[in-house]
């Protein structure tokens, strides 16, 4: 059987320079297909993987009831030095509970563009750096609490132009200057957000009402005690989450989105291409029709000629799928993107195009392949004996 | 025109072949289409959007206390606040379906200049407290007349006195000329207040008309410390901007279509070229047949060129066509986000875009045949 | 319509490859209108050659190509096309009709060419395939007529648009006999309506139906036919 195969495979194979053209557009069209697919699946999984970054399992937040977004959360002051008094909390040497109350706005500042744009601007209380150990200083210094100070995440950078050390922004209350640049270890939605010290930006902004508590567990285990204690309290009205699982919920909408985005578009290029692909083949049969109907005729078997109908076809596929996750990784690895989730300031993040992506666009390329090659493959194992005796 | 049976035979020359290209293109029609039909809603939706007019709602999408209302009206610069609610209703079935916006009709209309109603109109509503106003398109669709009493079923606003369908009568039109072609109802709020079950005393978000476009900015941030420290906070901003928020959340949507539309246009191009000159390379002989009977070099050139327009056109129809059922469909699955039409400027430019592909991939096979020889190809060898 | 078609030192070349091959030698030619020219000759001798220069489809590399007075081998393209569609028919060996017209719309083919309304288009076709025999075939595709037909086709679309001048090339060559004779006849039968023929074979029984014969070798005429195996 295999040597069958690989007699009718090198039939088809050898009439392929007559069929550079279809072929050609075949490959281009799988290309397309996969490029666009893994790219859209880059993009939102980019964005979850961001906001997934953010939260670690051993620290929790806390925010008003109902509050899916520490945007729409308001915690009074009195719930939130409760909140940070309750049994689960570690303490640090000083016997002072790890955690930080803070204030989340948004800001209008110039982008790189020109127009206006939505930053975070998140108030961190004092023992903000013992809770999130992973954000570390990369340029000048810390802010100095009290003072009109702020640092920037080195995500926002790329997109705006005056966040630099050394650079003032216009607040509705007066200039603040920027002092230090922070990154995250493993990167995380912070990157893209500004920092300052709680007290000063609510007295300056007039608020007295925080948005979120985050405080360090003493352990994982931990959790399950600090929230039931919080949630029973019925005077507090507040919803506890592990901070990872809060951050990763918010992604989940637009992931959703853009999954759904990815494989619509990707399907309706996916039919446009095993249309392409039958025609390819349907050329590539009836190209070598003869050959093969001469083969039929020396006795070969019609599972050698599906398989060597199917080959050729997913053989274009296969060389389309590498040729589109190439182009995707090309053009879109590394890039910065910038999602809005929940209609709050945007998020920016790298993309990048992994393995398990470049292999989801393979199989992909594979089932056109399939598809492009299943009525070819059979009209070719249908040819009838008789045609290898007629002249064209 | 006398010449369409040639070219049309010309293209059906080879049934499958044609079909599945014809097939493989009708699908980038289709993507264009949805795309374009879906940027093209945000757009419109977007540029609609005034600037002097406010939104204010909470960022958690939680009611707010009408009483807000007479706050927001203290601030400097705000010349006029109202409240629209709006909720999903239908008419008779589910599939009838509609917006219903619960209004004051005292403010309403002054704030939204571009919803045309008749002042006879406007009092008549205002005098009855199940009065409605319909839109046109709604009038249109479901063959409303002045004086019917009608039953409109709001699912997400249940009555106090059990079930949600709401009595109405109708007491005039109005015209909604940014949307026209959406089916709107316009209702007392008063009347839907007292009679519903929850939620009562509050509005889904506030309209602040201002005087200077140019301190929206300010306007919005006033506006927003009056609720700051409340457990309903507020986020205020221009309805552009707001309308831009909500639909752009996923990523700049222009960007990406173009992006897309170029790689498959692209790949459109080489498919149909390659088709064409195919089918141009074994049809030789019957072009130097047609030059021998009289064709010219360009005669024979143009049908080359009128075979790839024929092709892309039919594609373009048949993409086209599918999109246009299928975006009211979408427009459903978002829960009226999207409006269910396909705006016609998409077919014009779809068509334009099917026809410059014709021109560009049968470029090639137009010139071969111009230049085919004609003793060359009739040679029985 | 009668044709007078002369031909003075005509020469015609061919490149193959690096060479350039001479397929007509000074050739001179002169056919008289209303004739019925058979050409015979070996294959190479340049006849069909010769036959597509008569017509205009080629164009000679030296000496003159007059018919009816007119230097076709001067003309532009352009009114060279619209020429041949007002004064020659083409019936070719393997008769070149469009697979996927009708017989009908493949005699209308020349018309398209003219101002003609869509009914006169259609009266024209309908008389010209009665003059053929094959007014109940009008709507048949090439593939459900047989060769004999197939090549009636031709000929009544090589007669729609009443051109004086008849080219035929081998015009029995794909047919039995019996249709053979029976194409020939037809011939015959326009000759006699005052068509001019020129028609190339190799069957001597063809060339039997014309009222003159030329034979032709490597690109001259000859005044006797060669004895050659054919």
């Amino acid at each position: 059987m295999l040597t069958q195969f690989r007699a009718v495979f090198a039939v088809l194979l050898g009439g392929i320079g007559g069929r550079a053209g279809a072929s050609a557009v075949t490959i281009i069209g799988v290309a397309g297909v996969v490029g666009v697919l893994i790219a859209i699946l880059a993009m939102g999984q980019g964005f979850q993987r961001t906001l997934t970054a953010t939260g670690r399992s051993d620290r929790a937040i806390v925010v008003s009831k109902g509050a899916v977004y520490e945007g729409s959360s308001s915690l009074a002051r009195d719930s939130a030095m409760r909140i940070v008094s309750t049994a689960g909390v570690r303490k640090n040497a000083q016997n002072d509970p790890i955690a930080s109350m803070e204030m989340l706005i948004q800001i209008r500042l110039p982008g790189n563009d020109g127009a206006l744009r939505a930053v975070s601007l998140r108030g961190v209380g004092r023992r903000a750096q013992d809770l999130r150990p992973e954000i570390r200083i990369v340029q000048g210094r810390m802010f100095q609490p009290g003072l009109r100070e702020l640092i920037a995440g080195r995500a926002l950078q790329s997109q705006f132009k005056g966040l630099k050390v050394g650079d003032r922004i216009m607040l509705e209350t007066g200039p603040w200057a920027i002092v230090g640049l922070f990154a995250a270890q493993n990167g995380g939605a912070h990157d893209s957000e500004l920092f300052g010290d709680v007290d000063a930006l609510m007295s300056a902004h007039h608020r007295t009402n925080f948005q979120s508590v985050t405080v360090q567990l003493d352990a994982p285990s931990s959790y399950a005690g600090f929230s039931a204690a919080l949630e029973s309290d019925a005077s507090l009205a507040v919803d506890v989450h592990r901070e990872d699982q809060f951050y990763a919920a918010q992604s989940r909408t637009i992931t959703r989105v853009y999954t759904a985005i990815g494989y619509f578009i990707g399907i309706v290029m996916a039919v446009g291409a095993v249309f392409a692909a039958l025609n390819t083949m349907y050329a590539a049969v009836a190209a070598q029709a003869g050959q093969i109907a001469t083969l039929r005729a020396v006795g070969f078997g019609a599972g050698a000629i599906l398989g060597a109908v199917f080959s050729e076809a997913l053989l274009l596929a296969l060389a389309g799928a590498l040729l589109g996750a190439g182009l995707a990784a090309l053009l879109f690895n590394g890039r910065a993107l910038g999602i809005a989730p929940g209609a709050q300031a945007q998020l920016f993040y790298a993309v990048r195009i992994t393995p398990q992506l470049a292999m989801q666009g393979v199989l992909f390329a594979g089932a056109i392949g399939l598809l492009g090659g299943l009525f070819p493959a059979i009209r070719a194992a249908r040819i009838p004996v008789a045609d290898a005796l007629r002249v064209t | 025109m006398k010449y369409l049976p040639l070219i049309w035979s010309g293209l059906w020359r080879w049934r499958t072949r044609t079909t599945m290209t014809l097939l493989s293109a009708a699908m980038a029609f289709f993507l264009f289409g949805m795309l374009k039909g879906v940027d093209g809603s945000i757009k419109q939706l977007a540029g609609a959007a005034h600037i002097d007019r406010l939104i204010s709602g909470n960022p958690a999408l939680l009611p707010l206390p009408l009483a807000y209302l007479r706050e927001v009206e203290q601030v400097p610069g705000v010349a006029a606040v109202t409240y629209a609610n709006a909720a999903m209703g239908s008419y008779q079935k589910p599939a009838n379906r509609l917006f219903v916006y619960a209004i004051d009709p005292r403010q309403y209309f002054s704030i939204y200049p571009e919803t045309v109603a008749a002042h006879s109109d406007q009092d008549s509503m205002r005098r009855n407290p199940a009065g409605i106003l319909v839109s046109l398109s709604a009038a249109r669709m479901f063959g409303w007349k002045r004086g019917d009493r009608i039953t409109i079923h709001m699912g997400s606003v249940p009555r106090e006195a059990g079930g949600a369908d709401w009595p109405m009568e109708i007491m005039g039109f109005c015209d909604y000329t940014t949307s026209p072609d959406t089916p709107i109802i316009l209702m007392n709020y008063a009347y839907l207040d007292a009679a519903r079950l929850s939620g009562k005393g509050t509005v889904q978000r506030l309209i602040v008309l201002i005087r200077d476009p140019g301190r929206s900015g300010a306007i919005s941030g006033a506006v927003d410390s009056l609720f700051a420290n409340s457990p309903i906070t507020t986020r205020t901003e221009t309805e552009k901007d707001f309308a831009q928020a909500q639909l752009s959340q996923i990523g700049d949507v222009g960007f990406f279509v173009n992006a897309i539309m170029s790689a498959v246009f692209f790949t459109l191009l080489l498919l149909v070229a390659n088709s064409l000159l195919r089918s141009f390379r074994e049809r030789r002989r019957e072009f130097a047949v047609l030059k021998a009977l009289g064709f010219s070099d360009g005669k024979v050139a143009v049908l080359v060129i009128a075979e790839a327009a024929m092709l892309c056109g039919l594609s373009a129809l048949v993409g086209l066509g599918l999109a246009r059922g299928v975006l009211p469909l979408l427009g459903r699955a978002t829960g009226g986000l999207l409006p269910a039409l396909m705006p016609p400027s998409v077919l014009f430019v779809g068509i334009a875009a099917a026809m410059l592909v014709a021109l560009a991939s049968g470029a090639i096979p137009a010139w071969r045949a111009q230049r085919l020889s004609i003793a060359d190809a009739l040679s029985v060898h | 319509m009668t044709s007078d078609i002369v031909l003075k030192n005509v020469v015609k070349r061919y490149r193959r490859g690096r060479e350039q091959i001479e397929v007509l030698h000074h050739l001179n030619l002169a056919v008289t209108a209303g004739d019925f020219l058979a050409l015979m000759g070996p294959s190479g001798s340049g006849k069909t050659t010769l036959l597509n220069l008569i017509g205009g489809l080629d164009r000679p590399d030296g000496g003159e190509i007059l018919v009816e007075g007119e230097r076709i081998d001067r003309m532009p393209p352009g009114p060279l096309a619209a020429w041949r569609a007002r004064n020659i028919g083409f019936i070719f060996q393997f008769y070149n009709l469009m697979p996927s017209l009708t017989a009908a719309r493949n005699v209308e083919l020349p018309l398209l060419l003219a101002p003609l309304s869509k009914a006169d288009r259609r009266q024209r076709v309908d008389a010209v395939l009665d003059i053929v025999g094959l007014g109940g075939r009008a709507n048949h595709k090439p593939s459900q007529l047989s060769g004999g037909e197939q090549q009636r086709v031709a000929i009544a679309r090589a007669l729609v648009a009443d051109p004086g001048l008849l080219l035929c090339d081998e015009p029995t060559g794909d047919l039995d006999r019996a249709t053979a004779d029976d194409i020939l006849g037809l011939l015959q039968v326009l000759n006699h309506r005052s068509k001019t023929i020129v028609m190339v074979t190799h069957d001597a029984r063809a060339a039997e139906h014309a009222s003159h014969v030329l034979h032709m070798d490597k690109g001259a005429l000859v005044s006797e036919p060669r004895d050659m195996a054919l």
